[in-house]
């Protein structure tokens, strides 16, 4: 027997194996910054209002578990609606800027203007003009998460080839069969990545929000813990936040797959 | 079968520039007629202008003795590259003639199948686009062009991002597609062999204006075997049409220096 033959097996039976060691990385360096959070504390003994151990972290999370529950589901009920009324607002936008020359001519220039202004210093104006309930915050997520969808939609539309324009046209395609059988699935890759975006931006929408004028949600509780020295507490609701982000990205990230399994980005084989 | 096709005193200028100057040609039904030139000699803008896809700044086209006005749809198109829609399966992306035309699904499909076979594709009807080489890609993108038994195929350099040996059997294929249903064909190619093997009649044109410069006839027997591209009949024809691209300036031998075009057409 040679020497290659042996090598054969090896490289098949390792490869799942491999796969499932790598799943465990993320989870790996979880532990480490752990690790290194509970040393640092342990050695510079920092008051427990400045950095409070891990330990203290997870105390809280379970004593104020109901709480924190609680505040995660007004802010990622705020994100949701963010997010949706971002799409809504945004894609009639998008395809009328795509369509239509003057459309583009007008609005376009506006909406690249409208980006320049600081979108967290119109939250005080907001709450002056929604008040304290739930548009307000619902308002500002849209104006912080809007425009990426507006942008990468645009992008995508405007991408389609020359060529595919003139096979629907020689189909004779109507122009709503057009927009749905070929501009609307040849965009949606892009169309996606601006959702990871905006899914993303709807969570720092809602939280300011929350800062400015709420009584309920992790923003709230972030404040109300920042005035009563409660570290561990507004670490703990940080991790919540993160929580929402995390998981909210993923659900888009889910939906793109389940839409698209076609595309490169989705693909397990694609090439990096 | 196909339709004839009339081209009349047909010029497509782009702001001001002539892309086309005045053409005119018939082309019979069931003919399989290709149009030869380099780069710029205004094929591809002809071709757009048959399919109704672009407008003549003067003339006119038209298909079975009606003016061509709007994008044709008996008709069938074949662009360099596939074009094929990444989000749909091979046949989804053949069936997708039938549902622009609303046609009966399941008639279609039965043809659909039978056409990717021919094209040997079996097997391969519910694979998505990247999961396909070039050569197969294209082959599905003439199936769909081809799914709705239309009178027009349009072909635009459609081998010409093919490797030469795909391109052989392409040829064959095709001769082989077209032989089934007799549409009449418009295929633009750089190739010159591509073109002899292929058609009935050539048009050779020339560029800045774009312009027909030569028609050529093809009266080799069908169906042609790629052996027949070794025979002296074959060979004649290629020579001949190397000989107009030759004078116009297109392609020159190497004979040790690069004489002008003027002085090269004075001394032909």
């Amino acid at each position: 027997m040679g020497q290659a033959d042996s090598t054969i097996p090896i490289s098949v039976t390792s490869a799942p194996t491999w796969r499932r060691v790598r799943a465990f990385y993320p989870v790996i360096s979880l532990f480490v910054l752990l690790g290194a959070w509970q040393a640092g504390v342990m050695l510079f003994q920092p008051a427990p209002y400045l950095l409070p151990p891990p330990m203290a972290v997870a105390n809280v999370i379970v004593s104020q578990f109901p709480s924190l529950v609680y505040h995660s589901g007004i802010t990622a009920f705020e994100t949701t609606l963010a997010f949706v009324f971002s799409i809504l607002v945004a894609m009639p936008i998008a395809f009328l800027i795509a369509r239509f020359r003057w459309f583009e001519e007008t609005v376009y220039p506006l909406l690249v203007v409208s980006q320049a202004v600081p979108k967290v210093a119109l939250a005080p104006l907001i709450l002056v003009w929604l008040g304290f309930g739930l548009s307000t915050k619902v308002m500002i997520g849209v104006l912080v998460a809007f425009f990426p969808v507006i942008i990468s939609t645009v992008v995508g539309l405007k991408s389609v080839p020359k060529d595919m324009v003139y096979l629907g046209r020689s189909m004779g395609l109507s122009a709503k069969d057009m927009f749905r059988k070929i501009y609307f699935p040849f965009a949606l890759p892009s169309i996606f990545g601006g959702l990871k975006v905006c899914i993303t931006l709807a969570v720092v929408g809602a939280v300011v929000g929350e800062f400015i004028g709420a009584d309920k949600g992790l923003g709230y509780l972030i404040l109300l813990a920042s005035g009563q020295m409660q570290t561990a507490l507004m670490f703990a609701a940080l991790i919540f936040l993160v929580l929402i982000g995390v998981v909210s990205f993923a659900l888009v990230q889910w939906a793109e797959a389940r839409l698209m399994p076609w595309h490169s980005s989705v693909r397990q084989d694609a090439g990096h | 079968m196909g339709k004839p096709i009339r081209i009349e005193h047909v010029t497509k200028s782009y702001k001001g520039l002539e892309a086309l100057s005045s053409t005119s040609l018939l082309i019979g039904e069931g003919e399989f007629v290709s149009i030869v030139g380099p780069s710029g000699c205004g094929k591809s803008t002809l071709l757009r202008i048959v399919a109704g896809l672009d407008t003549p700044t003067n003339g006119r086209v038209s298909v079975a003795d009606r003016v061509v006005t709007k994008p044709e749809t008996d008709i069938g198109i074949v662009f360099q590259s596939p074009v094929l829609l990444d989000w749909r399966s091979v046949l989804d992306n053949v069936l997708i003639q039938a549902e622009a035309r609303k046609l009966p699904h399941d008639v279609y499909a039965a043809r659909a199948r039978d056409l990717l076979a021919a094209a040997g594709l079996k097997g391969f009807e519910s694979a998505y686009p990247y999961q396909l080489s070039g050569g197969m890609s294209q082959r599905v993108s003439v199936c769909r062009a081809l799914v709705h038994n239309p009178s027009l195929l349009l072909m635009d350099e459609p081998f010409g991002a093919l490797d030469a040996l795909t391109r052989d059997q392409m040829m064959v294929d095709l001769q082989k597609l077209w032989l089934r249903s007799r549409p009449t064909v418009v295929f633009v190619t750089h190739s010159v062999q591509e073109a002899v093997f292929l058609s009935d009649r050539i048009i050779v044109m020339a560029p800045r204006p774009g312009r027909v410069e030569a028609v050529l006839d093809v009266p080799l027997p069908r169906s042609r075997r790629l052996s027949m591209r070794g025979t002296a009949e074959f060979n004649a024809i290629v020579d001949e049409i190397l000989h107009h691209f030759q004078r116009m300036g297109v392609i020159r031998d190497d004979d040790g220096e690069t004489p002008d075009n003027t002085t090269m057409e004075m001394a032909l």
